[in-house]
């Protein structure tokens, strides 16, 4: 058991998991591990004042850094199925998980619509 | 009566000052964009959960004394039983070595 999938191990979350939920969550403990890192060196890169060369020493530093390690990477996907599409992001689920699980009772507050 | 622009500029730094804002008239690339982002790290984080989070299977080792029922497994151990009375259930595992199902391809 000794080899993880990833680069650096990271616990797995309850609930639901597939292969693609388990890389995501990956990526998303690594950006935000590492978000203060990326924003300190977006800030040299991106400010004019600072001389060119530290500039694009960060900028380089920035392009080195691990895709993982990005923002950008990570995906919203259901938490109860897995899919990336037609994700409704306040309930964390996709579509038709929403709707069973509205039709179920089991999100508070959530009504069929009828008029 | 115009107001010059030089007092116009003093007047906006000084406000600036305090209100605790940037002052940049040239509209110099200062960065100050990605800084003044908020940090979303935490939230981005624990979008599955918390992993700490107690799961059935660890309930038995916290609590010794006191039994569970996990109904879900219950349901499903029940069903593999009537199946297996029925003679329905998962086929026996093959020996290692013996022949395997598929025939490799080259």
């Amino acid at each position: 058991m000794g080899n993880f999938r990833f680069p650096i191990k990271t616990k797995l979350p309850p609930g639901f998991l597939n292969a693609r939920i388990i890389r995501d969550n990956f990526k998303r403990q690594q950006a935000a591990e590492n978000e203060v890192t990326v924003k300190a060196l977006k800030f040299i890169a991106r400010n004019s004042v600072l001389p060119p060369k530290s500039r694009l020493q960060a900028q380089l530093q920035l392009n080195t850094m691990p895709k993982y390690t990005k923002m950008t990477q990570v995906k919203n996907r259901c938490i109860a199925s897995g899919t990336a599409r037609a994700v409704i992001s306040d309930f964390r689920l996709c579509r038709t998980q929403f709707r069973e699980k509205a039709r179920a009772g089991e999100l508070p507050g959530v009504k069929k619509g009828v008029w | 009566m115009s107001i010059p622009k030089e007092r116009l500029l003093k007047l906006a730094e000084i406000s600036a000052k305090i209100f605790d804002q940037n002052f940049n008239p040239s509209g110099m690339r200062t960065g100050s964009k990605v800084l003044s982002r908020r940090l979303k790290g935490p939230s981005v984080a624990s979008y599955y959960g918390n992993p700490d989070f107690i799961k059935f299977k660890n309930l038995k080792t916290l609590f010794p004394e006191s039994e569970f029922i996990d109904e879900e497994e219950q349901y499903r151990l029940s069903k593999v039983e009537g199946l297996k009375r029925r003679g329905k259930g998962a086929p026996k595992k093959t020996k290692k070595g013996t022949a395997s199902g598929k025939s490799k391809k080259k």
